[in-house]
């Protein structure tokens, strides 16, 4: 026989409420504790102006990462983004070499890279072709472009808001760190608070709940291909003012920290999870590990090494600690 | 029907003479376009390290010239920056049958079995650069490449002269698995050994990734509060990290000095950016290579007999001109001038 009390919920326990609030930090508590070991390590970690230069050094990655968040939250991926970015910039420099009006050769950057963002989508959404191979193969296509135009030289012939945008200052804090603060803060604000946003994670989450409940699927997919892309154009944009040249390689070593920094903060692959605070954890992470690393005195030959180590650590830690959620 | 008028022995005679005019035709139009060089008889392939390399890219546009003036027809395979993507095109080069060849490998070893193929039809394999595979493995025409060790002296003894001798020096190399990154670290230190005021603060590489050199110069200008001098293993890196430092304010405080002496650096050097650069010349190698494979076709030198096993593709260090006023110009180190005018003049002309 059951008492009134039987039936009714039991409360949960105060430390199993914070054990599950932990969890959602687990990336948070990955940045802290490698902050606390660069801190104890270093003499020049901790200081202000080495968390200014952090903040610099993962910019152009934040801007980028920003498109690869909407990406992933549709359950799709980007390999081209990097290829992207260093396109835009030679075209970009490209067109300033060529005299046309600024800011013309900015506005044509952007939309030749939010032009092949859409044939990204088009190719995945409406032809069904996977998005890792239509964006394999777009990276071909950006990185061919760039190859082409530049004919192998460094363009050293910058727009001049490029170059304001990359190397600048207003009130002591560089413009480009500025500019990827409101990148983020757009993407935010548009998956928070957007009925578009709320698309995205639908997409990503269920497709074919999406679309039962009257979500154009095709559409969100495509449009967050050129959102994608027209970050990475951005950051490319604002990347060879930083670079202070436009080379026909000079992001494409980024895909991977761009992508992984948004994983490492808790954006799942599979879509519908994450969001731009677990983004921003994430490039934190990259950006004190990398940092960290240069602060220490590490053997070289070592070094690359102890990064996949610690990254793997950190995604282990993360998932373990999160109770396997994402694995 | 009528019986054709000719008769058996006269229809012999002209199939014969038809049939010597089939085979001897093409062979007597090869000698006569070779003689005017225009019709490019000559077929050659090349490969280098990957066109997004501003120094593979001057070395293509060099060949390219050169081909035109000798009348050899030129066939590109990109090696992409990338040892598998470069070992895919050098099989697809093995396929064909070339007059000679010319290849710049990204890594020792990784092209040998298409480079042996290519021998075995007879085709004179020139290696550029880099060797291809370690000495005695394979019997390529010959090697043309630049002394790395040399100019790392070069350069580093410059900027060591700079700084009086002692002082916080910086090293940031190219990919460590690279020969010619493992040369131009050898050069450095067999200078800067002799320095015993000198301490070489960091030695990270930056694989010759502009956007790595940004990062690692910020974390390096953080880290240390005085910084002397950097040496970097080509101007490419050493003009994004002058970027960086001239950001950061501190652009009269360190004397950074490069190596391959591209157009950008020789003017940063006469425009008092860099303190030295020295020539890695992309044009003689590439020129050097078409000229060697010319003779091995047109004149069927042979390797070891008539051409040696290796030739020096050698460039000038690039210095800022002397500021010493002198009516002896002849006692100044490069008639007080330097290297810089006249490499800019070479460059542009293929030459140097």
């Amino acid at each position: 026989m059951s008492t009134p009390n039987d039936d009714s919920p039991k409360p949960t326990p105060r430390w199993r409420a914070f054990l599950a609030k932990s969890r959602e930090f687990a990336p948070v508590w990955t940045l802290l504790a490698l902050i606390l070991f660069f801190s104890v390590y270093s003499d020049s970690f901790l200081s202000l102006e080495n968390a200014a230069n952090i903040l610099n050094q993962v910019a152009l990655l934040a801007i980028m990462g920003t498109g690869i968040t909407f990406v992933l939250l549709t359950a799709q991926i980007d390999l081209s983004v990097s290829y992207m970015a260093t396109f835009a910039g030679v075209v970009a420099a490209y067109y300033t070499a060529g005299h046309l009006p600024q800011p013309w050769p900015i506005v044509a950057a952007l939309l030749a890279a939010g032009a092949l963002g859409w044939i990204n989508g088009v190719g995945t959404a409406r032809l069904g072709i996977p998005s890792f191979m239509v964006t394999l193969a777009m990276s071909l296509i950006a990185s061919g472009l760039s190859l082409y135009l530049t004919r192998g030289r460094i363009l050293f012939e910058l727009p001049a808001l490029s170059e304001t945008l990359g190397s600048g200052r207003i009130f002591g804090v560089k413009w480009l760190v500025i500019v990827a603060a409101l990148t983020l803060l757009v993407g935010h604000l548009v998956l928070k608070y957007t009925r578009f946003g709320r698309y995205v994670y639908m997409t990503g989450a269920s497709p074919k709940a999406a679309e039962l409940a009257g979500v154009n699927t095709k559409g969100v997919i495509t449009a967050v291909m050129v959102i994608g892309a027209l970050t990475a154009g951005l950051a490319g944009v604002v990347g060879i003012g930083r670079l202070g040249s436009a080379t026909p390689t000079a992001f494409d070593g980024m895909l991977i920290d761009a992508i992984g920094a948004v994983v490492l903060g808790g954006t799942s692959l599979f879509g519908g999870v994450g969001g731009i605070p677990q983004t921003i954890v994430g490039l934190l992470i990259l950006g004190v590990l990398r940092n960290g690393l240069d602060q220490v005195s590490v053997d070289i030959y070592m070094k690359t090494l102890i990064t996949g180590i610690i990254l793997l650590a950190a995604l282990v830690f993360n998932i373990l600690f999160a109770g396997r959620k994402e694995a | 029907m009528g019986k054709p008028d000719i008769s058996r022995r006269k229809f012999m005679i002209q199939s014969a003479l038809a049939s010597m005019g089939i085979v001897a035709g093409p062979a007597f139009l090869q000698t006569v376009r070779a003689a005017d060089g225009k019709n490019r008889p000559l077929k050659a392939a090349f490969s280098n390290a990957g066109l997004q390399a501003t120094w593979c890219a001057q070395g293509k546009d060099t060949v390219e010239q050169w081909g035109e003036w000798l009348g050899v027809e030129i066939h590109w395979y990109d090696g992409q920056l990338d040892v598998a993507k470069q070992r895919a095109a050098v099989d697809a080069m093995a396929a064909k049958d070339w007059d000679f060849v010319a290849i710049q490998s990204l890594s020792i070893g990784s092209l040998v079995e298409p480079v042996q193929k290519m021998i075995d039809k007879g085709i004179p394999v020139i290696a550029m650069d880099t060797m291809l595979a370690p000495w005695g493995k394979i019997k390529q025409h010959t090697f043309i490449a630049p002394d790395n060790v040399w100019m790392a002296e070069q350069v580093t003894q410059a900027l060591v002269d700079a700084i009086g001798g002692k002082g916080k020096v910086v090293m940031t190399q190219g990919s460590l698995g690279h020969t010619g990154a493992q040369g131009r670290a050898q050069g450095f230190y067999n200078v800067i050994k002799r320095y015993p005021d000198i301490e070489v603060i960091d030695e990270s590489p930056a694989d010759w990734d502009v956007a790595k050199v940004a990062q690692l110069w910020e974390n390096l200008l953080n880290r240390y509060k005085k910084i002397d001098a950097a040496f970097f293993h080509n101007d490419d890196m050493a003009l994004a990290a002058y970027h960086v430092i001239k950001n950061a304010g501190r652009e009269n405080e360190i004397v950074l000095g490069g190596i391959d002496g591209m157009p950008p650096a020789v003017q940063a050097v006469l425009d008092g950016k860099l303190h030295a650069t020295a020539r890695n010349s992309a044009a003689r190698i590439h020129w050097g290579a078409l000229v060697a494979g010319y003779y091995a076709a047109m004149q069927k030198e042979m390797p070891g007999k008539d051409i040696p096993e290796f030739i020096l593709a050698d460039g000038p260090a690039i210095l800022p001109p002397s500021k010493e006023k002198t009516d002896k110009p002849w006692l100044l180190k490069g008639y007080g001038i330097g290297a810089g005018p006249g490499l800019l003049w070479q460059e542009k002309h293929f030459l140097a």
